[in-house]
């Protein structure tokens, strides 16, 4: 039963990192960078790593993707 | 037999290498200089080498990484010194748009796709052999039990990873805290600093700030749940010497806590001084905190400079709650300055 | 094949493509998304490293006695790295950012391929 999850959560951090490699959007790919730590993040739960677990979940894929999006706000000249 | 093609080598070798100093010291020009110095002495340098792997052969292993890093370094360097010659000589020869014409774009992609193929097969080969060699473990290894061991037993903490992070190695975690310090200080170097073109950017992304509010589901929600993420925050980081939990954690929670009330307020200027100040003195306190160790218990940052407790309380582990609240207290207000010299 | 070995090869896997992902592209956001996606990998490699089969986490309360514990925790020296890693990474990942956006305030590109003149 934990490998099957375990399957299930690598197969999702494979196929999102696949994601963010082919995406031609800049913005789906800093998304799917998020999801990838969001599924390693779950990963490290049932390694039995709960500390490493909410660091990743807090920083991987919660600010770390809202400093990608500022810089991708600042670095667009279609505003205005 | 082997040594003696070996020693023959290792003799051609060093004619290369002469031949490589007499022109050095001969040859008219810079240009033609850093000619016989990188090319006579590269092939000089692997010849030696082959006759060392000649004569020794269980070294052939290394011998190969080091004419490897030979390979790959005397090229760049020898490039390098041809540009700065280039450029005190003053001679337009040789400059990007002749390099241009040179080499197609076209080529380039795929000389540049190539080498990357190469790199990362060969990194492929070294990664399957350890991911096949790996298996995993059925017992810990002796440093493990040992921390497992001591952790409750001296520190009187349940959580080991907090034990280990705040006592064992806190002054890993007090340099990581300055890596984040420093982090926070060149962001606001590079994303604050000050002049009228910049001024004129701050002020147009607050106008269309204001011009576009947060909705109203970004408004409400904030208010209920700003304060709902900043209890969890110090939750988090008061129990981390019991659960999972501690100063990083609870600190990554407070400046997501920070992101909302910017996210739902967007006409918020958060008072960077304020945050500044609050973070030094945090720091301040850490030292003091471990100074006090120092004077007090068996080491800097022990924890046992506060009395240890029943094992579980919430009062318990000495310093350790102290110190995972004033980790988590700088680690919120670091983040948060980063995040809010991005926004701005 | 084991559960750790299986989450040592996914995080293998990922460091390969952010490395791939560093070496190929050409904008400077991408090549920053590759190496978020090589720290995610990296970091998946060390805790895989400290897992012992049927452990759990290394935390004494109800569920894992004093008694029981070196036998049924995993090791809790990768965990600690790891936290600390991933804050680190976190901060390389800021200040890379603000590179990127002071280089797009200079020369109003994200192309890697304008930045060429050296210092000198």
């Amino acid at each position: 039963m934990l490998e099957l999850l375990i399957y299930m959560l690598c197969g999702g951090i494979l196929a999102s990192g696949l994601l963010a490699v082919r995406l031609k959007s800049l913005l789906a790919a800093a998304v799917s960078t998020g999801l990838a730590s969001l599924f390693a993040a779950v990963c490290y739960l049932l390694l039995g790593a709960p500390d490493v677990a909410m660091t990743e979940a807090s920083i991987g894929s919660g600010l770390s993707t809202i400093i990608f999006l500022y810089a991708i706000h600042k670095t667009t000249n279609a505003r205005e | 037999m082997a040594e003696l093609v070996g020693s023959i080598a290792i003799l051609i070798g060093a004619v290369f290498l002469f031949s490589a100093g007499l022109g050095m010291l001969r040859m008219p020009d810079a240009f033609t200089r850093i000619q016989a110095g990188t090319k006579a002495s590269t092939l000089g340098n692997i010849m030696v080498l082959v006759g060392i792997a000649f004569h020794h052969p269980d070294w052939t292993l290394k011998l190969v990484l080091i004419a490897y890093f030979v390979l790959m370094t005397n090229p760049v360097s020898s490039h390098e010194l041809a540009r700065a010659a280039n450029t005190i000589l003053g001679r337009a020869a040789h400059s990007p748009a002749a390099d241009a014409q040179r080499w197609p774009a076209m080529e380039r992609d795929v000389m540049r796709r190539g080498a990357a193929i190469v790199l990362l097969a060969s990194l492929g080969v070294i990664f399957a052999t350890i991911a096949l060699n790996y298996s995993q473990r059925s017992s810990l290894p002796e440093l493990a039990a040992a921390y497992l061991d001591l952790v409750p037993r001296e520190l009187g903490a349940p959580n080991v990873i907090t034990g280990i992070l705040l006592t064992y190695r806190a002054f890993d975690t007090l340099g990581e805290v300055a890596v984040l310090f420093m982090v926070a200080a060149g962001v606001g170097l590079l994303l604050g600093a000050g002049g009228k073109e910049r001024d004129d950017v701050q002020a147009g992304i607050r106008r269309s700030l204001q011009e576009t509010p947060s909705t109203e589901i970004v408004q409400n929600g904030a208010k209920i749940l700003v304060p709902l993420i900043a209890i969890f925050a110090a939750y988090i980081v008061m129990h981390g010497h019991l659960g999972p939990g501690g100063g990083f954690q609870g600190g990554a929670v407070m400046a997501s806590c920070a992101l909302l009330l910017l996210l739902a307020t967007p006409n918020y200027r958060i008072k960077l001084a304020h945050l500044n100040f609050i973070e030094s003195l945090a720091g301040l306190l850490i030292v003091v905190v471990g100074i006090a160790g120092i004077i007090l218990a068996n080491g800097f940052l022990d924890n046992r400079v506060l009395p240890l407790g029943e094992f579980g309380a919430f009062f318990s582990a000495g310093a350790i709650p102290v110190l995972s609240v004033l980790l988590g207290v700088k680690v919120g207000c670091e983040l948060s300055v980063i995040i809010e010299r991005f926004r701005a | 094949m084991t559960i750790a070995s299986i989450v040592l090869s996914t995080g293998l896997v990922l460091v390969l493509m952010g490395i791939w992902v560093m070496l190929t592209q050409r904008n400077i956001l991408r090549i920053i998304v590759g190496f978020m996606l090589m720290g995610t990998g990296s970091h998946l490699v060390i805790v895989a490293i400290g897992y012992v089969s049927n452990g759990t986490a290394p935390i004494i309360d109800g569920g894992l006695s004093l008694a029981e514990a070196p036998t049924r925790s995993v090791d809790p020296i990768p965990s600690a790295l790891a936290v600390t890693a991933i804050v680190i990474g976190l901060a390389v990942t800021a200040v890379m950012l603000a590179y990127a956006i002071r280089l797009y305030q200079a020369k109003q590109t994200l192309s890697i391929d304008a930045f060429t003149d050296s210092k000198w």
